[in-house]
C-alpha cells in the first residue's frame, strides 16, 4: 500500500475485465418525479436500488467519479445545501444550526455527540468542514466545562499530559484533528516538540518524509520548529 | 497556550477578500447583473426564492436568538440564440436579531451574505463539453472544493472524459466565504469507460495557501459491472505530500434478485493527513480501518428495509456499529410515508444507542411531518451515559402551484438543557 505505482499495476488488471452490463439510463427525463416515483422503475423493471440506506456516506464515491448524472435530476444547490449549509429547499425533517441548515447525519444533540463521530474519521468532517470551522467553535468552550477523556482528570492540557503522558501519545494520534480544534496554531503541542526549546520531544512518524512538505510548502511548517 | 485567554481569534490576512457586513454589496451586484441582462434576452428563466425566519437558542450563552435569511436560486438557459450560453446563482443574505458579542460568530446585526455558487456555462458545440466560468462547486476523486474560477470539461474523446478546474479557493466560514490573492484550488481528472459498465477516473487536486502548495492528492477510481448482477469498486486517495494512503476504499455490491435484494461489502482505511500550513502536518498519527457489510431488501412497493454492521479498528481499540432502518408507505393510508432506525454503537471512543422515527402524510395540498429521535451516548470512557431526545413537527401548505409556506418547530432536551427551542418559518416562491 506504500508505494502507488506498484498498487496501480495490481488495481489496472482488475479493471479492465471485460463484461457486459445493463446501461445507464439518461435520467433528464425523470427529474421532477419524486423520489417515491423513481421505484416504478427502480422494482418493476429490476434495476438495483441507486439510493439505498447508505447513500448518505456512500453517495460520494459516484459523485466524484466519471461517470457522475447527479445533475440530470439534482441542481448544484442540491449539493450545497448539504455540504455548506444552505436551505432553499431544505425538507421539513431536517434542523438547523444558527442560521445554517444541517444534514440528517447530525443527530439529535449533536453538539455533545458530533466527538464521537469526529474521532472515527476525520477526514469525514473535513469533507464539509475547514479546521477553521472547528476551532471558531471550540474557542468559545469554557475550559472548566470541558469533559472529554483528555481533560477531563485536570482541567487543562499540559497537566494532563504531565499525569498521562503515554495516554496522551496515544489520544494525539488517534484524535489529532480533535487537538487542533482547540488549538489551531498547535502552540500548546510546541511547549514540548520543538526542537527550537524545551523537552525537544520528536512528534514525527517512525518513517517520516518531509522532503516534500518542506519543498512544496516553502518549509512553512518546518520554521515553526526548526531553525532552517 | 492556556485555554480561553489567548485563543487567537481568525485574523484577515493580506490580499483576503471576506464577504460580509459592508462588502455584501459584490454578491448582490452579481445578482443583479444575473437578473437583468438575461431577462432582457428572452432567456427560459427559472427564479426560486425562500424567505426565512428562524429562531433558537445559543447553547454557549442559552439565549434565544433569531435571524431572517432570504435565499436566491436563478438559472437562465438558451440566452444565445444557440442555446449554448446558460447562467445559474444561489445565494443567501442573512440578518440575525439577539446578542452582539461573538462578531466574528455572526452574532451582531450585521448583514451576512454568502454566495454557494455564481457561474456561466458555455456548451460546446456537439455535446463535447462545457466550460463554466465563476463560483462553482467542483468535485473530482482527489478532492472537492469551492472555487471563483473556471471548469473546462471535454467529453467525446473516444472513450474519455477530461475535467480540469482552476480558481480562487472559496472557504466557507461561519459568516464568510473567504478567498485570498494566494489560495488557489487546481484540479484536474481523466475518465474513461472501455467497456459497457466500465469506469476509471484519474484526478489530482493541488490546493495552494499565499502560494505554498498545503495539499496535493492523487486520486483513482475505477469501478466495474459484471453482467448486471454485480459491481466492484475501488476508490484511492494519495497524499503526495506525506507519501501516504490517505484513503482507500475497496468494494463489491451483488444485485440478488436484481432490484430487490442489495448486497454491499467494503473495506476502508484511513490515515489522516493535514494541510501543509500547519505543524499538524508533521505529526505522527494511527490509521483508521473499517469493514462494512449492508443489505438493502425491498419487500415490495411498500416496505423497504435496510440493515448494516461495521467494525472499526484505531490501531488498538475497535468499535462495532449496527444500523436497522425501514421506509414504508402503506396503499391502506394513501399519501402516509414513515421511515424508522435504530442505531447501536459500542467500543471506542463512544458508546450510542439511539432510534429515529418520522412520518409524513400528503392531503391536498397539505403536508404534515413530524419525527422523533432518541439517543443514549457515552462520549468516551471518563464520562456518563447522556441521554438526548429530539421533537419535531412541520408542516407545509402549497397556496399556489409556485408558492409554499412552511413552518417547523423543535424541542431538543439534552443534558445542556431541559427543552432547547428551535423552529422556521418560510414562504418559498419558485417561476
Amino acid at each position: 500500500m506504500n508505494h502507488p505505482l506498484r498498487f496501480l499495476l495490481l488495481l489496472l488488471p482488475a479493471v479492465f475485465l471485460a463484461a457486459t452490463s445493463f446501461a445507464r439510463e439518461d435520467h433528464r427525463a425523470y427529474a421532477d418525479l419524486k423520489f417515491e416515483e423513481c421505484a416504478e422503475c427502480h422494482i418493476g423493471e429490476g434495476v438495483p436500488p441507486n439510493h439505498g440506506g447508505g447513500w448518505q456516506k456512500e453517495h460520494r464515491i459516484p459523485a466524484a467519479g466519471p461517470s457522475r448524472n447527479c445533475f440530470e435530476c439534482h441542481g448544484m444547490s442540491w449539493c450545497q445545501d448539504c455540504h455548506q449549509g444552505g436551505g432553499i429547499q431544505a425538507s421539513l425533517s431536517r434542523s438547523q444550526w444558527k442560521r445554517d441548515i444541517e444534514p440528517e447525519s447530525h443527530r439529535s444533540d449533536w453538539i455533545s455527540i458530533h466527538p464521537i463521530q469526529a474521532q472515527s474519521s476525520p477526514q469525514r468532517c473535513q469533507r464539509c468542514h475547514e479546521a477553521k470551522f472547528c476551532s471558531d467553535c471550540h474557542g468559545r468552550l469554557n475550559v472548566t466545562s470541558r469533559t472529554i477523556r483528555d481533560h477531563a482528570n485536570s482541567g487543562s492540557t499540559q497537566s494532563y499530559i504531565a499525569a498521562f503522558p503515554d495516554q496522551h501519545a496515544a489520544e494525539a494520534r488517534r484524535n489529532l484533528a480533535s487537538c487542533q480544534s482547540c488549538h489551531p496554531e498547535g502552540d500548546v503541542c510546541l511547549t514540548c516538540h520543538s526542537a527550537k526549546l524545551g523537552l525537544r520531544v520528536n512528534p514525527h512518524p517512525r518513517d517520516f518524509k518531509g522532503s516534500r512538505i518542506r519543498s512544496r510548502s516553502n518549509n512553512r511548517s518546518c520554521r515553526v520548529c526548526h531553525d532552517s | 497556550m492556556p485555554h480561553g485567554t489567548e485563543y487567537p481569534l481568525p485574523a484577515l490576512k493580506e490580499g483576503m477578500t471576506v464577504m460580509r457586513g459592508t462588502r455584501l454589496s459584490f454578491p448582490i451586484f452579481l445578482l443583479l447583473l444575473l437578473l437583468g441582462p438575461w431577462h432582457a434576452l428572452a432567456a427560459d428563466f427559472r427564479f426560486q426564492s425562500s424567505t426565512q425566519y428562524l429562531w433558537y437558542t445559543d447553547p454557549f450563552k442559552n439565549e434565544d436568538q433569531s435571524d431572517i435569511v432570504q435565499y436566491f436560486n436563478i438559472g437562465a438557459s438558451k440566452i444565445d440564440k444557440a442555446g449554448r450560453f446558460s447562467a445559474f446563482g444561489y445565494g443567501r443574505i442573512s440578518q440575525q436579531f439577539g446578542s452582539e458579542t461573538d462578531v466574528l460568530l455572526g452574532d451582531d446585526e450585521d448583514i451576512l451574505g454568502r454566495l454557494y455558487f455564481l457561474y456561466v456555462n458555455y456548451s460546446l458545440p456537439k455535446q463535447r463539453g462545457d466550460i463554466r466560468l465563476g463560483r462553482q462547486y467542483v468535485a473530482v476523486g482527489a478532492g472537492a472544493g469551492t472555487i471563483d474560477g473556471i471548469r473546462v470539461d471535454v467529453r467525446n474523446l473516444g472513450p474519455v472524459v477530461i475535467s480540469t478546474f482552476a480558481g480562487y479557493d472559496v472557504r466557507f466560514a461561519e459568516t464568510t466565504d473567504d478567498t485570498s490573492s494566494g489560495n488557489y484550488l487546481v484540479g484536474a481528472s481523466a475518465g474513461a469507460s472501455f467497456f459497457p459498465g466500465n469506469n476509471l477516473e484519474v484526478s489530482y487536486l493541488w490546493k495552494i495557501d499565499d502560494g505554498d502548495i498545503i495539499r496535493e492528492m492523487l486520486g483513482v477510481h475505477a469501478d466495474q459491472r459484471i453482467l448486471g448482477k454485480a459491481k466492484g469498486y475501488v476508490d484511492w486517495r494519495y497524499d503526495v505530500l506525506h507519501e501516504a494512503n490517505s484513503e482507500f476504499l475497496a468494494g463489491a455490491t451483488l444485485f440478488l434478485f436484481p432490484g430487490l435484494i442489495t448486497i454491499t461489502g467494503e473495506y476502508f482505511t484511513s490515515y489522516p493527513t493535514f494541510d501543509a500550513d500547519t505543524i499538524y502536518t508533521a505529526f505522527a498519527v494511527t490509521e483508521y480501518w473499517e469493514a462494512l457489510g449492508r443489505v438493502d431488501y425491498i419487500v415490495s412497493d411498500q416496505v423497504t428495509l435496510y440493515g448494516s454492521y461495521t467494525h472499526s479498528d484505531y490501531e488498538g481499540p475497535t468499535a462495532d456499529t449496527g444500523t436497522i432502518g425501514i421506509k414504508a408507505s402503506p396503499k391502506r393510508i394513501a399519501n402516509l410515508k414513515g421511515y424508522a432506525s435504530v442505531d447501536l454503537r459500542s467500543g471506542y471512543p463512544g458508546d450510542l444507542t439511539g432510534f429515529r422515527i418520522s412520518a409524513n402524510y400528503t392531503y391536498k395540498k397539505t403536508l404534515l411531518a413530524a419525527g422523533l429521535t432518541h439517543d443514549v451516548f457515552q462520549r468516551d470512557s471518563m464520562t456518563d451515559d447522556f441521554t438526548a431526545k429530539k421533537y419535531w413537527a412541520g408542516g407545509s401548505y402549497e397556496f399556489r402551484k409556485n408558492m409554499t409556506a412552511k413552518l417547523r418547530v423543535e424541542n431538543t432536551v439534552t443534558r445542556q438543557f431541559e427543552d432547547e427551542f428551535q423552529g422556521r418559518a418560510s414562504v418559498d416562491i419558485r417561476f
